[in-house]
């Protein structure tokens, strides 16, 4: 099976595409059973279909494992095997005339909500209806040969005349009269995204110019229709109001006092206490579309000042983004509650006054460590990651998103934060400066836009799982949070956010991917033979870039299988999806438990795996082999046990958040490479190779290109450096030298180039000390306790080598 | 020395009554020796009892009346007495500064002084040979030793920080109100012309809030071109947004100030709000003042509603008149503004009210703020900009630019024996006897009361020296001395003759305004009255039994006008009826100002001029020119019906139209377009193009320009407009019956009565 | 930071000119006011001091400078550097003696020069913040020597 095609049809990569029939038989599996849902994968022939999908009672949407009694007009649902009527509007119904929906190759179809006050449901209706031309099966119509989806068991039904694959997406066959009533319109302005910039100026003067030209290069990207907003804080928090008045106004708050969300919407004006009437004017004096305020934010951003409150000296500046935050939440929550919006907050400190504070303004306190986590040091700690669950709550709830852009040398609180960020699935840039590449590329990506001149960023999501009935939902980790929606799918057992069947995505977009965790429930003595199919549907529901609500609907299908045949499960088993599943769930499980232990739950775990399913004579650790789909697994786990999501060592709490964070929203592949970096050879005698990621894949000739995700490292041997230095790639002679130079720093770029934040790139030199950011990530297989000959590369560590574990491992699987 | 007038009220004619001559609230005696004026220092009598004895036959008030920087004719400026780094002279014991009344001796080398008698070194660089009357030789060169008023530099030692510079800020409400009646527009444009003539040039600083709900920073930095408002909604625990540029140097930020002056109208232009959050304002000026002080300038057009200093609707209820519970009514009813005021005068704060609401605002409560920091209450009920607006921009211009003593204190130094009382006014005491004045200005007047000491006074001469340390404008820290001697006496009589009315005026408005803050009104008239008839029965026994006068009414000269002002004080707004005859504003508001008034302005408003307007001014058309037109009794009975008439009463002009007066002349006076208008409250008396109005404003002018320190607004009436005839006119007409009291004849009559009574 | 900033005359101690804003409290300010005017009469009598000193007490330094007859003094916090307060007064001294020159020696009034305050206001602002540029650059200036400057504890001076 090739996983990667799978994916590449329905956005899933499952750990096991086969599941054994009972909980017993699953329990004996070892490794969860995950999928990797990348929630909005771009699929080159997804129908998109202008109606309003249907839903069976018990929500499943119609689908093409459906089973269908055209003459009766009803439809089965797999899920609850309940009987639904069809619509009226799908009276034109036959097999004949079928909607895409049921169209048995499309297993991911993506319906276009008809927005309310535009016809809504009656434009579908003539959709089905015979006099509606516009979906008629065009001339030439072929009815699609039953019986086509054998998984599905039942029949299918063609309804467009192209053949399979070049299916265009519905929409795009559609006459303009019908786009006209269900499609377009006049935007909707309540719906468009607002942005609320909430910038620190406890910063350095050149600092803060070169955000301030970031911040007016974004305003000229962001689209007109936009609701804009900008909050100033440093020992004060300004709110700027941006209704045309001639003057220069902001709304204050103090930043050393924690305010409800309710209190600081009254002092905004929005809400009143005791009856008195609301007069500061409309709650549009701060957030107001980017077309009609254009003037008034441009110019307040220009005369941003750095604080002006004097720091003492011995001191740090009292910056109180706590508050900030506070009060950007409320703003939002009183004039933009349930619009998908983003809330982007541009920090270059620590937080030192007010809520969320995260080390005292004296510099003779430092700000806390890993160490001081453990040792319970930290003294603010527990509290301001309180305060920022409570604002990623409220962030949740109204659909908005939490960015943070953390400019500094020192730590700004991310570790705090880091719950608000992830449950809004915001954004988290780390840099040194504003004035970085880093920051200022990572900020454009996000807002960069698709070929229709439409933001990419998506709002507003909710991801719904259905299952059979002998399937139940652990739960998920993701960018998400969880709706609360208890349903017979869900299960007691939680895994990850638990105890619903939907969950809340704030903002997705293409590279959004959630891993679903399930357990299968059917007794020993259910009647699920082995070999029939079971269904698992992914409803997305989300606004897209164009103003568009979509929901995108996934039903896959599995086979259930014998747990006797190992072979059926070896063979179902995505080793790949397996590490990035146990990746997340072992950063998910930092929030709650010591690192220490939970690398022996995945040593134990690993151990249990190769037990199972490795290949020997009990006893004997030399007869130990793994069959293909499992060979690499070890050698995942091993680096994901050294990873900087599980070794914090030479990280600031905030530099892990921010790793945490990221893997927690990565699908398989960006997740594999954070686990286990890249690592690719360029020399003259060939074309790049990818190599060992081994110490010993450092030669002098060799320029090699490293890519852990967070870092893309450029190392030159040193022969090659030596020769770069006397600059011989200049010389005309020595062209093809040139051409080697070049080639991995294009490579580099261009994996950068697909990446946000984008990943910081190091070109560096063997024996250069910019070559730490490779060698932390190689394996130690010389280190300086084993003997060193020569010219070798040593890495100074006390880790055991790959060798060393697989060594271990194989020697422990085989005992009984 | 006895001016006896009525015998019995039967044989006295009403004309014959004793009134005030014209122009004599103005005049002054010239003052005696090497006294100051008595503009500056104005004893209630000019002799001293020699005893207790002969002080308690007295009654009225052993006082005076001060106005340390009352204005002068330019050729009677104070001198200015510089003596270098080797600092002023004065008695080693008691402090008081070198005066004419010291007696040198001993060829120059001695000094005896005045006050204490202390025999005191003179300094060497001062010392000065004698001539034969033992009079220093340079006497008539160095002021401060011929001269009662003197301005002394003062050396470091009178310095606790350098010289601060003078202080404006500006507290403005900008709720609903202030935008409607056009305060902010006056008050803008009116601020924005005075910034040439602010004092201190160019340390002068300057600094503005706005509030309604919210309180509305202004940053002024001089490199910005329009100002920064940050607007602070939690007025719960009010604090600072910008560590600087609130309050700025006015040079340097000139152009901003003048955007902001500009601008502020048109930002509040649609403010719908209608809260006032004055006491967090309040308590966020004070901190963006408290580091150098200076005067705050409050503009208040509703009722504080918010925040600390909310304050309450009171003094609606007819039934609490005539109760214990009826003086609270005039004091602050929150302890808040006590205490800001308190905070104030500490950090050097001088606070002046300028309210403008016709609903109730509560002015008792936010005139503590004034009362106690040496400021003014302005008062403008129901503030119309057509009508009140030239009297706003006048009152304000003048407040902003006339003479001010920045962080002074007061203290007055008496001759042996004798020492003071208690002070009246507005102050507050630092220690006991002095008083903490951060800012005070030409138009701030005080009283004191003097006691005597146990021991008998032999001395011929009782002194007092008032010196005023204060910093000018110009960043000088100066002393104000005002010295005089009066005579002690033996003869109770002439203590009588000696009396000044002005000055005992003066002191027993004060006393009964005090008395009205914590008693019934009718107990603070009472009060009063009762010294008035105590004074009058001990001159009568005087008298009485030795030129058989027994059954007439006798009283001084000097003191022949006290019945009539003390009928008029009693039916003053601060103290007249009960309930129904003045707001509670309008009550505090006035005692406030009387509380602060010159002696000139408070015989005015006592007894306004009444004047026949439409004789005069036809007269003077005919070519006969009458300079200044006859005053008449304050009586209805003069009002004829065919007749125009104007009231004076420094504060406020009055014209009162008769029913059948001439139509062409109301069309002359008021212009043909407003002589019909059935709305004469919004009427504003603008010259027309005619004689009769030009002579008219002229005539205006006239009386306005001895009356410098507020401007007299013209308000008509018609005759039979009854609830304004009332308020404007007949409550005016202090010899008629009203407000509970007898008409002038009655009340001549009433007094002789009580006067004939034993106790 | 600056905290205090005197100009007084050296052959009496008379003060003719001061900053009008500071950090401190009332009660530390008095105090230390107290301190520099015992400064200055110490000043008026001794004979060859020097010209620039800097004076610790207690959590702050006085430095001074002494140019033609006048001593322009300043409270600074412990941590503000040397090189910045002296370059302060220096800029003081310039533009006080250009203002004032011909005066100096003959006013007899305290603070005849309160009007300066402006300038001490306007300077003391651009030296507050050591992390400016124009700070920054200032502190860098090698050219700029104030090694041999001579530091005592208040104790010793008074
Ligand atoms: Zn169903
Ligand atoms: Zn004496």
């Amino acid at each position: 099976m090739d996983f990667n095609e799978i994916e590449a049809t329905e956005g899933l990569r499952w750990v096991w595409n086969a599941w054994p029939t009972s909980r017993i038989d699953a329990a004996r599996m070892v490794v969860p059973f995950g999928i990797m849902a990348n929630v909005l994968m771009p699929l080159p022939d997804l129908p998109v279909l202008p109606y309003q999908p249907v839903r069976c009672k018990c929500q499943a949407v119609l689908n093409p494992y459906c089973n269908v009694d055209y003459t009766a007009r009803i439809w089965g649902c797999p899920f609850c095997l309940q009987r639904n009527y069809f619509p009226g509007n799908y009276a034109g119904v036959s097999e004949s005339n079928l909607p895409a929906e049921l169209y048995p190759t499309y297993s991911t179809v993506e319906y276009v909500i008809p927005q309310k006050g535009f016809g809504g449901f009656p434009s579908v209706g003539s959709g089905f209806s015979s006099q509606a031309p516009a979906i008629q099966a065009p001339p030439g119509a072929q009815i699609y040969p039953p019986g086509h989806n054998p998984a599905a068991g039942h029949a299918g039904y063609g309804y467009g005349a192209q053949p399979q694959g070049s299916f265009p997406g519905a929409h795009k066959t559609l006459p303009a009269s019908f786009q006209d009533l269900s499609l377009s319109g006049p935007p909707v302005p309540s719906n468009a995204p607002c942005f609320l910039f909430v910038v620190d100026t406890c910063v350095e003067l050149e600092d803060l110019q070169a955000l301030k030209l970031e911040l007016q290069h974004l305003l000229a990207m962001i689209p007109e229709s936009s609701r804009v907003g900008l909050i100033s804080f440093g020992t004060m928090v300004n709110v700027h109001v941006l209704s045309h008045s001639g003057y220069s106004k902001a709304l204050v708050f103090p930043g050393d006092r924690e305010l409800t969300s309710q209190r600081i919407q009254e002092l905004l004006g929005f809400s009143s206490k005791g009856g008195r009437m609301a007069r500061q004017g409309s709650p549009n004096r701060f957030l107001l579309p980017a077309s009609e305020c254009d003037f008034e934010i441009n110019s307040a951003i220009d005369e941003l000042q750095p604080n002006a409150f004097n720091v003492q000296a011995g001191h740090r500046p009292r910056r109180a983004t706590g508050a900030a935050l506070a009060v950007a939440a409320g703003l939002m929550e009183g004039c933009a509650a349930n619009v998908g919006s983003r809330i982007m907050l541009f920090v270059s400190g620590p937080v030192t006054i007010g809520p969320g504070i995260v080390v005292e303004t004296d510099r003779s306190k430092s700000i806390r460590t890993h160490q001081d986590l453990v040792n319970d040091n930290a003294v603010h700690y527990k509290k301001s990651c309180k305060f920022y669950n409570q604002i990623g709550q409220a962030l949740v709830e109204n659909s908005h998103v939490l960015d943070i852009f953390a400019c500094s040398l020192d730590q700004v609180g991310c570790a705090e934060a880091k719950s608000a960020v992830q449950s809004t699935g915001g954004l988290m840039v780390l840099a040194e400066t504003f004035d970085s590449e880093q920051f200022k590329k990572s900020l454009r990506k996000l807002f960069e836009k698709d070929e229709e001149g439409k933001l990419k960023m998506c709002f507003n999501g909710t991801f719904e799982v259905t299952t059979t009935r002998e399937v139940k939902i652990n739960g998920a980790i993701g960018p998400c949070s969880s709706l609360k929606r208890k349903s017979t799918s869900v299960s007691e057992t939680e895994l990850g956010i638990g105890g619903t069947s939907a969950w809340k995505l704030c903002t997705l977009n293409s590279k959004t991917s959630i891993a679903v965790f399930f357990e299968v429930v059917a007794q020993n003595s259910s009647s699920i033979t082995p070999g029939n199919p079971f269904f698992i549907q992914f409803a997305t529901q989300y606004q897209h870039g164009n103003g568009e609500t979509r929901l995108r609907v996934t039903t896959a299908s599995r086979r259930w299988i014998e747990a006797s045949q190992e072979q059926d499960a070896k063979a179902a088993f995505d080793q790949e999806a397996a590490a990035a599943v146990m990746a997340k769930y072992a950063a998910h499980k930092t929030e709650n438990e010591e690192t220490f232990d939970i690398v022996r739950w995945l040593d134990k775990n690993l151990i249990r795996v190769a037990s199972k399913f490795g290949d020997y004579t009990k006893e004997d650790a030399q007869s130990f082999r793994l069959s293909s789909n499992f060979s690499l697994y070890p050698q995942f786990m091993y680096h994901l046990r050294r990873s900087q999501f599980l070794s914090v060592f030479n990280n600031s709490p905030d530099e892990t958040a921010f790793f945490r964070l990221m893997l927690n929203r990565e699908g398989v592949v960006g997740s594999l490479i954070m686990i286990q970096p890249t690592l690719f050879s360029y020399s003259f005698e060939g074309p790049p190779v990818p190599v060992l990621l081994d110490v010993s894949s450092i030669t002098p000739e060799r320029i090699l290109l490293f890519d852990s995700y967070f870092y893309v490292v450029v190392h030159y041997g040193s022969t090659i450096a030596q020769w770069r230095k006397l600059g011989y790639h200049n010389d005309p002679a020595y062209e093809s030298f040139k051409a080697l130079l070049e080639a991995p720093v294009n490579d580099a770029r261009a994996v950068m180039e697909d990446r946000v934040p984008v990943p910081r790139l190091v070109e560096c030199d063997q024996h250069g000390s910019q070559a730490r950011f490779l060698l932390a990530k190689l394996n130690p297989s010389v280190t300086h306790n084993s003997n060193a000959y020569g010219n070798v590369e040593v890495i100074f560590t006390d880790d055991v080598s790959l060798q060393v574990f697989i060594e271990h491992l194989q020697r422990l699987a085989v005992q009984s | 020395s006895i001016s006896s007038a009525p015998g019995t009220a039967a044989d006295v004619k009403v004309e014959a009554l004793p009134r005030p001559p014209p122009d004599s609230c103005d005049t002054f005696a010239q003052p005696a020796w090497s006294n100051c004026h008595p503009r500056y220092f104005e004893l209630t009598t000019n002799a001293i009892p020699a005893s207790h004895s002969l002080a308690a036959r007295w009654h009225l008030p052993l006082g005076a009346v001060i106005h340390p920087l009352a204005e002068a004719p330019p050729e009677e400026q104070v001198p200015v007495v510089d003596f270098g780094t080797s600092g002023i002279v004065r008695c080693r014991r008691c402090r008081t500064y070198i005066n004419p009344y010291d007696k040198f001796t001993d060829g120059g080398k001695y000094f005896r002084c005045a006050i204490c008698n202390l025999l005191n070194d003179v300094p060497m660089d001062y010392v000065c040979a004698l001539d034969e009357q033992g009079k220093r030789r340079d006497a008539m060169d160095r002021p401060e030793l011929s001269q009662g008023s003197v301005d002394f530099v003062a050396p470091m030692e009178y310095m606790v920080r350098p010289p601060m510079p003078p202080v404006y800020f500006f507290l403005i409400d900008v709720s609903v109100a202030a935008v409607r009646s056009g305060i902010l527009q006056i008050a803008a444009d009116t601020i924005k012309s005075c910034l040439d003539k602010l004092p201190g040039y160019p340390r002068t600083q300057i600094g503005f809030l706005t509030f309604d709900s919210t309180l509305h920073f202004y940053s002024l930095k001089s490199s910005l071109t329009q100002p920064q408002m940050v607007v602070l909604a939690q007025v719960d625990d009010p604090f600072l947004p910008m560590p600087d540029d609130l309050l700025v140097n006015l040079s340097e930020s000139r152009l901003v100030v003048e955007a902001l002056l500009d601008s502020l109208p048109s930002i509040f232009a649609n403010n719908e709000n209608v809260e006032s959050a004055l006491g967090p304002a309040l308590e966020a000026t004070t901190s963006i003042m408290s580091e150098i002080g200076g005067k705050l300038l409050i503009f208040q057009s509703t009722l504080p509603s918010l925040g600390v200093g909310r304050l309450k609707l009171r003094g609606q209820e007819a039934h609490v008149y005539q109760t214990d519970r009826e003086p609270a009514l005039r004091v602050a009813e929150d302890s808040f503004y006590k205490q800001m005021a308190a905070k104030c005068s500490k950090l050097q704060i001088g606070v002046n009210v300028y309210a403008f609401s016709e609903k109730y605002t509560d002015v008792a409560s936010l005139g503590t703020l004034a009362k106690y920091t040496g400021g003014q209450v302005c008062y403008y009920p129901g503030f119309h900009a057509a009508v009140d607006g030239e009297k706003l921009t006048y009152d304000l211009s003048r407040d902003l630019t006339r003479e001010t003593a920045w962080e002074a204190v007061m203290r007055i130094r008496c001759g042996k024996g004798i020492k003071y009382s208690v002070f009246h006014g507005h102050f507050m005491l630092r220690s006991s006897d002095l008083l903490a004045l951060p800012a005070v200005d030409c138009d701030k007047a005080f009283s004191v009361q003097f006691a005597l000491e146990d021991t008998l006074l032999t001395s011929q001469l009782a002194y007092f020296q008032v010196a005023l340390l204060y910093t000018s404008s110009s960043g000088e820290r100066r002393i104000r001395v005002h010295t005089a001697a009066v005579p002690i006496v033996q003869e109770l009589s002439v203590m009588y003759k000696e009396a000044n009315i002005g000055a005992v005026v003066g002191v027993l408005s004060r006393l009964a305004v005090e008395k009205s803050l914590n008693d019934k009104l009718e107990n603070a008239r009472q009060y009063v009255h009762v010294k008035m008839v105590n004074a009058l029965r001990e001159y009568k026994n005087m008298y009485a039994v030795k030129h058989s006068l027994i059954g007439r009414i006798i009283f001084p000269e000097s003191l022949k006008l006290l019945p009539l002002y003390v009928l008029a004080l009693s039916k003053s707004l601060p103290l007249r009826g009960g309930f129904m005859d003045a707001t509670p504003d309008e009550r505090s508001a006035a005692g406030y100002q009387m509380m602060t008034m010159s002696r000139p302005s408070l015989l005015k408003l006592l007894y306004p001029a009444l004047i026949r307007l439409d004789e005069y001014l036809l007269q003077g058309s005919r070519g006969g020119g009458v300079d200044s037109p006859p005053q008449l009794p304050l009586t209805a009975e003069v009002l004829d019906p065919r007749g125009a008439f104007v009231t004076s009463d420094g504060q406020r002009f009055v014209l009162w139209l008769g029913n059948v007066l001439q139509p062409e002349f109301v069309a002359a006076i008021l212009g043909p377009q407003v002589a019909h208008s059935s709305d004469l409250r919004k009427v504003p008396v603008v010259e027309q193009d005619n004689d009769l109005s030009k002579r008219f404003h002229a005539l205006l002018a006239k009386l306005r320009k001895q009356n410098r320190w507020c401007h007299q607004q013209c308000v008509v009436v018609r005759q039979g407009e009854s609830g304004r005839e009332l308020q404007l006119v007949h409550s005016n007409m202090v010899e008629d019956r009203g407000a509970g009291f007898p008409s002038y004849m009655e009340w001549m009559v009433q007094i002789h009565r009580q006067v004939q009574q034993k106790i | 930071m600056v905290k205090l900033t005197v100009i007084a005359r050296i052959t009496d101690g008379l003060p003719l000119a001061e900053g009008m804003d500071t950090g401190l409290e009332e009660k530390e300010l008095d105090f230390y006011k107290q301190q520099a005017k015992s400064l200055f009469k110490r000043l008026s009598h001794g004979q060859n001091q020097p010209s620039r000193m800097s004076v610790e007490t207690g959590p702050y330094f006085f430095h001074y400078l002494i140019e033609g007859r006048v001593c322009y003094l300043t409270l600074c916090d412990r941590s503000y550097p040397k090189k910045l307060a002296f370059q302060y007064l220096e800029e003081l001294q310039r533009e006080f003696e250009r203002l004032n020159h011909s005066q100096i020696e003959t006013v007899a009034r305290p603070y005849a020069f309160v009007k300066f305050d402006i300038f001490i206001q306007k300077t003391r602002k651009l030296y507050l913040d050591t992390r400016t540029q124009r700070n920054l650059s200032r502190l860098n200036d090698e050219l700029y020597e104030v090694q041999q400057i001579m530091t005592r504890n208040i104790q010793e001076v008074l």
